[in-house]
C-alpha cells in the first residue's frame, strides 16, 4: 500500500515518475487546468451551505457536514492567490483525503468546476519547469500535456502542508 | 421450579442447565450468577427452589456463598447442591458442615444428579 | 465415582472415537463451541499470567488465576467428554495446587511445561473447531508424552526445581512414539476466516462520480487487518475483535445523530396532530430500538475507571515516602465504567487532587498521633453511578480545610470584601477561584488551594462539576460529578446575523432582554450589564467572530447570562432559535484551537453549527 501514497518531495525523479502515473481528476481554476490523483478524491459535490469559522485565513471558507462528519472547506482560488469568484452551478467541492502530520484528514476543496478523469502514463508527465526565480513549488508533482492543454498535477497534501509552513513564517510558493 | 446456577464459567452454567433438563427436573426459570456476590444479589430479588453452586470462583467462592446463604433465616432450608471438580473428602466435608444439602462432583451425568436431587426433595 | 488416580490410569484408553453416543451433551455443537470460546479466553489469560509468573515466581495471585483457568477448562471438558483436554488441564492443575500450597517451587521448567500445555490445549481447540465445522466430531487424542512431562514435575524424588527439567528437550515427536502423538500430525491450522467489517469503511471510501479503482486503495482504513495480526486476532478470542477507536468514535457519533433525528421525527408538530395508533406504536418502537442501539454503542467505548485509580496508587506511594507520611490508599468502585475520552482527561485532575491530599491534607505520623488519630492516614478513591451521572469521590482523613485561613486569604486577595457573609460551602468553594492561589503560595495556604482552579477547569471542560466538603481535623472530600458521555450535549441554538451557534446549556444561567438603562460602559471600553443587582461584563458575539449582526444595540438583542470559570458574564446574540440536543464533533486538527469554539454540531437542517466555548470567549475578551 505504500506504493500508492504520494511521492515525497525529495524523492528521486525516476521514482517520482513511476509513482506519478495513474488516474487524475482534472478541474479548472481561472484559466488553468489542474489535476489531482483520483486516489485522493473521496467525493465531488456541488457548492453548498458552508458554516464560517472565525479566526481562520480567508481561503478557509468554513466547515460543512459530510454525512455526519464535519470537514473544513478551503477555496483553492484564494489559496493560490487568484481573485475571488462568485460561486455558480459549475462550482464544485472536491472532497479529498490528505496526509497531515497527524494522519489522514478529509478536506473540501472549492474549484471552479471539475472536467474529467484522465489516465496519465509516466511518459505523459513532465517535471515542473524551473521557474528560475527561487520559487519552490513542492505541491506541483509535474505537468501533463494532453490535447495541447497543459494540466498542472497537484500533490494536494503538499498544498496544505505548505500552508502550515507558511503559517510558521517559512518561505514557500 | 426456578433454579439458581452459580458458576464462573458461562459454558458450565449452560451445561448444568442441560443436565437438569435431561434429568427431567421440572426446571422453570434458570437464573445465572458468575460468583457468590451475584448469586446473593439474585437471591434477594428472586425466589428459587434449588441452587447449584460451584466452589472455586473469583470474588466470592462457593463456600463463602453457602455460608452467607445459610446465615439468612429465610434461606436456611433452601436446597443447595455444591457442584465442583474438587472432590477431596475435606472439601465435601467442609461444604456439608457449612450447610450444603448435597455435593456432586463435576462431571456428572443426568442420572447422578437425579439421584442426588431425589435425596433432597 | 472414580478417584483421580483411577481416571488417570484410563487415559491410555481414551481414543479419538471416544465420542458422544452415550453423552448427549458431548455431541451438542452449541455447548462445544461455547467450550471452545471460553477455553480460548482462559488460555489467553493463562498465557498473560504465566508471563507475570515468570517475572515473579511467587506471585500467588497469578498462580491462582492460572489454576482457575485450567480448573474451569477441566470442568467443561469433563462434561463434554473431551478427555485429552481434561487430563492435561487436570495435571497442570495438580502442579499448580502444589505450588499454591508451597509444596512445589515455580521454576522456569515448570513455567515451560505449563506454557507447553497451554499451547497444546490451544491446538486442541483449533482441532475441535475444525471438526465442528466439518461436522464429524473427533475429539483430540491424549497427549501421553505431555502428561508424563507434567507429572514428572511433581514426581517423587525431585520437585520441579531439583529435577532441573531439560528445557532443551520439550516433547518432540522424536522422543515420543508417533502413535502416542497424533496431535502433532493433526494440528493443521484452520484457514483464517477474516470477517470484513464493511459498512463504515466502505462509506469512507465511497467515491461518487469518479469511475476509478479507488476502493482498492487501503489507505482509507488504517485498521484494515493485515497478515500476522489477523492470525493473532483469530487465536486470542473469537469473542472480541479489535476496533480502531476512531471508527468507534464515528459510530457513537452517528448513533447520536440517529437518536436526535429520531427524536426530531417523533416530536414533529405535524405528527402531534392526530397520530394514527399504528404509526404511534411504530414510532415508539423505533425510539426504543434507537435507545438500545445508542446504549450499546456507548458501552463499547466505556472502560473501567480502575486503571486510572491504579495510577494514583503509585503516586501515593512515592509522595508519602518522600514526605515521610504514612498513607493507605483505598479504592472502591474500580469497575465503574466511564467514556474512554473522559477517563483520559480525568487523569490529570485526579492526580492533582490526590497529590494535594497527600502533600497538604495529610499530617505527619507524629502530628496524627498527637491528635489521637491513627499514624497511618487514609486516602480513598470511590467511583459509582448516581442519578445518571458518574460520581468520583476523593477523600482523606487529614487535617481538613481551615475556614479562617481561606477567608483571610480571599480577603487579602480581594476576592471578597472583609465583611462578606459566606456560608461554609461558599468559603470552601473559594479554593477553586482562579485568583485564590498561585504557585508561590503553595505552602502558605492551609492544606489546599494549589491549582484547584485548574482542577475545576478540567472538570468543567468535561461538563462536570466539583464540590468540596471538609471538617477540621477529620479530613476533606472532593466530589466530582461527570456526565456518562461526552458525545451529546443539550444546547441553545442562537442566531447572530446569518450564522447559528450552539451555547452549551450547562453553562447558561438565564436569558434576558436588557432594558436600555441597564447597559453601561466601564472606563470607556468594557461594556457591562446590570443583571439582578450585579454588574456583569458583556461580550458581543458578533464582534468576537466578525459577523454582521441584526442588532447592534444590546437592548434589542438577547443576553445570555453564562458562567465560565466561576464568573458570570453576558453573551450578546441576536435571538434564540431553539433548544436542541447535539452531538459534539471536532472541527479537525486544523481548527482545533480557535478561541471560543468548542466544536461543531449538525443542526436539524443538515448544516453545521459551531458550539461555543464560553471559557474561551470570555477569557479572550478578558485578556484584551
Amino acid at each position: 500500500m505504500s506504493t500508492l501514497t504520494a511521492p515525497a518531495q525529495n524523492s528521486p525523479a525516476s521514482q517520482k515518475l513511476d509513482q506519478r502515473a495513474g488516474k487524475y481528476l482534472t478541474f479548472g481554476l481561472g484559466n488553468e487546468e489542474f489535476a489531482i490523483q483520483v486516489l485522493r478524491v473521496r467525493e465531488i459535490m456541488g457548492i453548498q451551505e458552508i458554516t464560517a469559522v472565525p479566526q481562520t485565513p480567508s481561503y478557509v471558507k468554513g466547515v460543512l457536514n459530510l454525512r455526519g462528519k464535519v470537514i473544513p472547506v478551503v477555496d483553492l482560488r484564494l489559496k493560490f492567490g487568484l481573485p475571488e469568484l462568485e460561486y455558480t452551478q459549475r462550482t464544485c467541492i472536491i472532497v479529498a483525503q490528505i496526509e497531515s502530520q497527524n494522519g489522514k484528514l478529509m478536506i473540501g476543496i472549492i474549484v471552479d468546476g471539475v472536467s474529467e478523469v484522465l489516465t496519465l502514463q509516466a511518459a505523459d508527465i513532465e517535471d515542473t519547469p524551473d521557474f528560475g526565480n527561487g520559487v519552490e513549488t513542492p505541491y506541483i508533482l509535474g505537468m501533463a500535456k494532453i490535447k495541447n492543454k497543459v494540466k498542472i498535477l497537484l500533490d494536494i497534501s503538499m498544498v496544505f502542508t505548505a500552508q502550515e509552513v507558511q503559517r510558521l513564517g517559512g518561505v514557500t510558493g | 421450579m426456578d433454579v439458581l446456577i452459580v458458576d464462573d464459567s458461562a459454558a458450565i452454567r449452560k451445561i448444568l442447565q442441560r443436565v437438569l433438563i435431561q434429568a427431567q427436573v421440572p426446571v422453570g426459570t434458570v437464573y445465572e450468577a458468575s460468583d457468590g456476590v451475584e448469586g446473593l444479589a439474585t437471591l434477594r430479588k428472586q425466589t428459587v427452589g434449588l441452587i447449584l453452586s460451584d466452589i472455586n470462583m473469583p470474588n466470592m467462592d462457593g463456600l463463602e456463598f453457602l455460608t452467607k446463604v445459610r446465615a439468612e433465616p429465610a434461606w436456611r432450608d433452601l436446597p443447595i447442591l455444591m457442584v465442583s471438580t474438587e472432590g477431596t473428602q475435606a472439601k465435601v466435608l467442609e461444604a456439608v458442615e457449612r450447610g450444603a444439602s448435597g455435593y456432586v462432583r463435576k462431571p456428572f451425568t443426568a442420572d447422578q444428579i437425579k439421584e442426588k436431587l431425589a435425596g433432597l426433595f | 465415582m472414580p478417584t483421580d488416580s483411577e481416571k488417570i490410569e484410563t487415559i491410555g484408553a481414551a481414543t479419538p472415537e471416544n465420542s458422544a453416543s452415550l453423552n448427549p451433551l458431548a455431541a451438542d455443537p452449541e455447548l462445544l463451541s461455547d467450550f471452545i470460546l471460553e477455553s480460548r479466553e482462559h488460555l489467553t489469560s493463562i498465557e498473560l499470567q504465566l508471563l507475570t509468573l515468570d517475572q515473579e515466581p511467587a506471585n500467588a495471585e497469578a498462580i491462582h488465576a492460572i489454576f482457575r483457568g485450567f480448573h474451569t477448562i477441566k470442568g467443561m471438558a469433563g462434561f463434554l467428554d473431551q478427555d485429552a483436554v481434561r487430563d492435561v488441564a487436570h495435571e497442570v492443575e495438580t502442579i499448580l495446587d502444589l505450588a499454591r500450597n508451597g509444596q512445589l517451587t515455580i521454576t522456569s521448567a515448570v513455567i515451560d511445561r505449563i506454557l507447553e500445555s497451554k499451547d497444546y490445549l490451544t491446538r486442541c481447540m483449533a482441532e475441535l473447531e475444525t471438526s465442528l465445522q466439518t461436522g464429524t466430531l473427533v475429539s483430540p487424542a491424549a497427549n501421553v508424552a505431555l502428561l508424563d512431562a507434567i507429572r514428572s514435575l511433581s514426581a517423587p524424588g525431585g520437585s520441579g526445581e531439583k529435577v532441573g527439567f531439560q528445557p532443551a528437550a520439550p516433547v518432540t515427536p522424536e522422543r515420543a512414539s508417533p502413535a502416542a502423538l497424533p496431535v502433532e500430525t493433526v494440528s493443521a491450522p484452520i484457514e483464517p476466516v477474516v470477517l470484513a467489517t464493511q459498512g463504515l469503511a466502505e462509506l469512507a471510501r465511497e467515491v461518487a462520480q469518479v469511475p476509478a479503482e479507488a476502493p482498492a486503495e487501503s489507505s482509507g482504513t488504517p485498521e484494515s487487518v493485515d497478515g500476522p495480526k489477523a492470525g493473532a486476532a483469530r487465536t486470542t478470542g473469537a469473542r472480541s475483535i479489535k476496533v480502531d477507536t476512531t471508527k468507534l468514535d464515528y459510530l457513537v457519533d452517528m448513533v447520536g445523530e440517529m437518536v436526535i433525528a429520531q427524536s426530531l421525527v417523533r416530536h414533529d408538530p405535524d405528527l402531534a396532530i392526530g397520530v394514527k395508533p399504528r404509526l404511534g406504536r411504530n414510532l415508539s418502537q423505533l425510539a426504543r430500538i434507537t435507545d438500545e442501539v445508542q446504549r450499546t454503542a456507548m458501552s463499547m467505548r466505556m472502560i473501567p475507571v480502575g486503571q486510572l485509580f491504579q495510577k494514583t496508587s503509585r503516586l501515593v506511594r512515592d509522595l508519602s515516602r518522600k514526605a515521610g507520611k504514612q498513607v493507605d490508599l483505598e479504592l472502591f468502585g474500580e469497575d465503574t465504567e466511564l467514556d474512554r475520552n473522559i477517563v483520559e482527561d480525568l487523569a490529570d485532575p485526579l492526580m492533582h487532587m490526590v497529590r494535594n491530599s497527600v502533600d497538604h491534607g495529610i499530617e505527619t505520623p507524629e502530628e496524627r498521633t498527637r491528635n489521637g488519630k491513627p499514624a497511618t492516614a487514609r486516602v480513598t478513591l470511590k467511583a459509582g453511578h448516581q442519578a445518571g451521572q458518574i460520581v468520583i469521590q476523593v477523600s482523606d482523613d487529614g487535617r481538613g480545610l481551615n475556614q479562617a485561613k481561606i477567608l483571610r486569604k480571599a480577603i487579602e486577595k480581594g476576592l471578597i470584601s472583609a465583611d462578606a457573609q459566606l456560608s461554609e460551602t461558599e468559603i470552601f468553594n473559594l479554593i477553586f477561584h482562579p485568583g485564590f492561589s498561585t504557585a508561590d503560595q503553595i505552602t502558605d495556604v492551609s492544606g489546599r488551594g494549589v491549582g484547584m482552579d485548574v482542577v475545576r477547569k478540567s472538570v468543567q471542560k468535561l461538563r462536570g462539576r466539583i464540590d468540596v466538603t471538609s471538617r477540621p481535623g477529620e479530613g476533606t472530600t472532593f466530589l466530582l460529578k461527570l456526565p456518562l458521555t461526552l458525545a451529546i450535549i443539550d444546547g441553545l441554538v442562537v442566531g447572530v446575523g446569518g450564522q447559528r451557534y450552539i451555547v452549551p446549556i450547562f453553562a447558561v444561567r438565564e436569558m434576558l432582554k436588557p432594558p436600555e438603562d441597564s447597559i453601561s460602559t466601564l472606563q470607556g471600553r468594557q461594556e457591562m450589564a446590570m443583571v439582578r443587582g450585579s454588574l456583569l461584563p458583556l461580550v458581543r458575539l458578533h464582534q468576537r467572530f466578525g459577523v454582521k449582526p441584526r442588532f447592534e444595540n444590546p437592548w434589542d438583542s438577547l443576553l445570555i447570562v453564562s458562567e465560565s470559570g466561576g464568573r458570570h458574564f453576558c453573551l450578546m446574540v441576536d435571538e434564540l432559535i431553539g433548544k436542541q440536543e447535539v452531538v459534539i464533533k471536532s472541527l479537525g486538527e486544523t481548527m482545533a484551537n480557535i478561541a471560543g469554539v468548542a466544536g461543531g454540531a449538525i443542526l436539524g437542517d443538515g448544516r453545521v453549527g459551531l458550539i461555543l466555548d464560553l471559557e474561551g470567549l470570555f477569557g479572550a475578551s478578558n485578556s484584551e
